[in-house]
């Protein structure tokens, strides 16, 4: 970065910009860079969500049944809640108020903390149930409702791939292939974003960070939003969509 | 012109995205007839318009082979100037100047980010309530209408993309954009070749 806080209080930005502004444009516009990786990457696995739903949809409605709306909506408001903190965060490093910077920092790893202590119970529930994809999906029952649930389906609605009893029970576990795949890549970065919340929070209690310079926190917001965006449609296709 | 070509390019791509839908009939007359016109712009530009043609023959018969290289190596060596110097590009922008780079960012008051943090809360428990509901596809449909709602407030205020510069919400567009492709690809192919669940 090397960004030096001279003895009066000033910032000096590297030699190769042309002002701390410049350097800040430049910094952002490569984050703006990350977030659409992140967008692609995660857009990626929305579609291939929405290809073997519309192929395949009695087995996502009958797995969503088996998540909790109720933490799916909590979870949801904690980290809407941790957006707005980290937004806060950012405003009063603007504000040059180190302090109050400082406790919504705290407050947005707080939340994130909460988002993966309800995140753990959900895993630890569907891990104990046998509803893990590939070899240890061991639920059975979870395929009968499946084949339940298209047995009540009007007749001219069903596929050939639906009506294959045996291939049904074969991919029944792919719900939980998307859910444990898309929920812990997010999970993931959600972690990543704590830990990166964290280092701006001990920056700004050092007093690295002011209204003239604040670029890193900036950063790490862009982040954290974007993990609160893909949460947004994570929710309501996961727990809610059936 | 290039701008002309690209565009028409766009609209060659996005008429074939809705060939499976429509059939045969309407695609292939509309591309060949933007291929065509593009084409014929494109010459008529070249020869009458920017007499292109015309100094390229020109520049070959007086310095042989390489003389129609000449102008590109110009261009070139004028961006290569422009990257060395950006102060020059910067100063003219008018942004700012000062040593210690004065910053000029809009601060977003904190009633707005209550408002915004109101709005999301809102749209979750809209979103809740909705699923309760059975609309049968149209469930679909509006838990992601919802969802976009929410992520344009979360991006245009937390992420303060309303204030930012046009390059950033370009760059972010255009990642949205091929999302967008890789969709309407992936929904032409499933839904025309592979039998569908109509009922959600």
């Amino acid at each position: 970065m090397s960004i030096v806080k001279t003895e009066d209080g000033h910032f000096h930005h590297a030699h190769h910009f042309n002002s701390l502004s410049h350097q800040y444009d430049s910094a952002k516009q490569g984050v703006w860079l990350f977030m659409v990786t992140e967008i692609l990457m995660f857009g990626g696995l929305f579609v291939a969500y929405l290809i073997y739903k519309s192929l395949y949809a009695p087995i996502f409605h009958v797995g969503s049944s088996y998540l909790d709306w109720r933490l799916g909506s909590i979870n949801t408001v904690v980290l809407i809640t941790s957006s707005f903190t980290m937004a806060l965060g950012i405003y009063f490093n603007q504000k040059n108020k180190p302090k109050q910077a400082v406790i919504a920092l705290a407050l947005t790893i707080l939340c994130a903390l909460a988002f993966m202590v309800i995140k753990y119970f959900e895993y630890s529930h569907k891990i104990h149930l046998g509803l893990v994809p590939g070899k240890y999906f061991t639920n059975t029952e979870f395929q009968n409702k499946v084949a339940e649930y298209i047995s009540n389906m009007p007749i001219e609605s069903l596929t050939p791939a639906l009506s294959d009893a045996n291939l049904m029970k074969k991919i029944a576990p792919l719900y939980f292939g998307f859910y444990f795949v898309m929920t812990g890549l997010h999970g993931l970065h959600v972690v990543i974003g704590a830990c990166l919340i964290f280092w701006v929070m001990v920056k700004t209690a050092k007093g690295q960070f002011g209204a003239e310079y604040y670029t890193p926190v900036e950063g790490v917001g862009l982040f954290w939003h974007i993990v609160d965006l893909i949460w947004i449609y994570l929710f309501p296709l996961l727990y809610l969509v059936g | 012109m290039e701008l002309f070509i690209q565009y028409s390019l766009y609209i060659i791509s996005c008429v074939c995205i809705f060939v499976p839908f429509f059939g045969f009939g309407l695609g292939p007359p509309v591309i060949i007839g933007t291929a065509v016109s593009v084409f014929a712009g494109n010459a008529y530009a070249l020869i009458a318009q920017k007499g292109i043609l015309k100094n390229f023959i020109k520049d070959k018969k007086d310095s042989g082979q390489s003389g129609g290289l000449v102008p590109v190596l110009e261009e070139a060596q004028k961006l290569i100037d422009g990257i060395e110097n950006p102060g020059s590009v910067m100063k003219k922008e008018g942004h700012h100047g000062d040593e210690h780079g004065e910053h000029h960012h809009h601060i977003i008051p904190i009633p707005v980010y209550v408002g915004v943090l109101l709005v999301l809360l809102i749209g979750t428990v809209i979103t809740v309530a909705v699923a309760q509901v059975d609309f049968g596809a149209m469930n679909t449909v509006i838990a992601i209408l919802v969802a976009t709602i929410k992520a344009a407030f979360v991006l245009a205020f937390f992420m303060h993309l309303k204030y930012d510069n046009m390059l950033n919400r370009v760059i972010f567009g255009s990642g949205f954009f091929f999302l967008m492709l890789l969709i309407a690809f992936s929904a032409a192919d499933i839904f025309t070749r592979a039998s569908v669940v109509k009922t959600f």
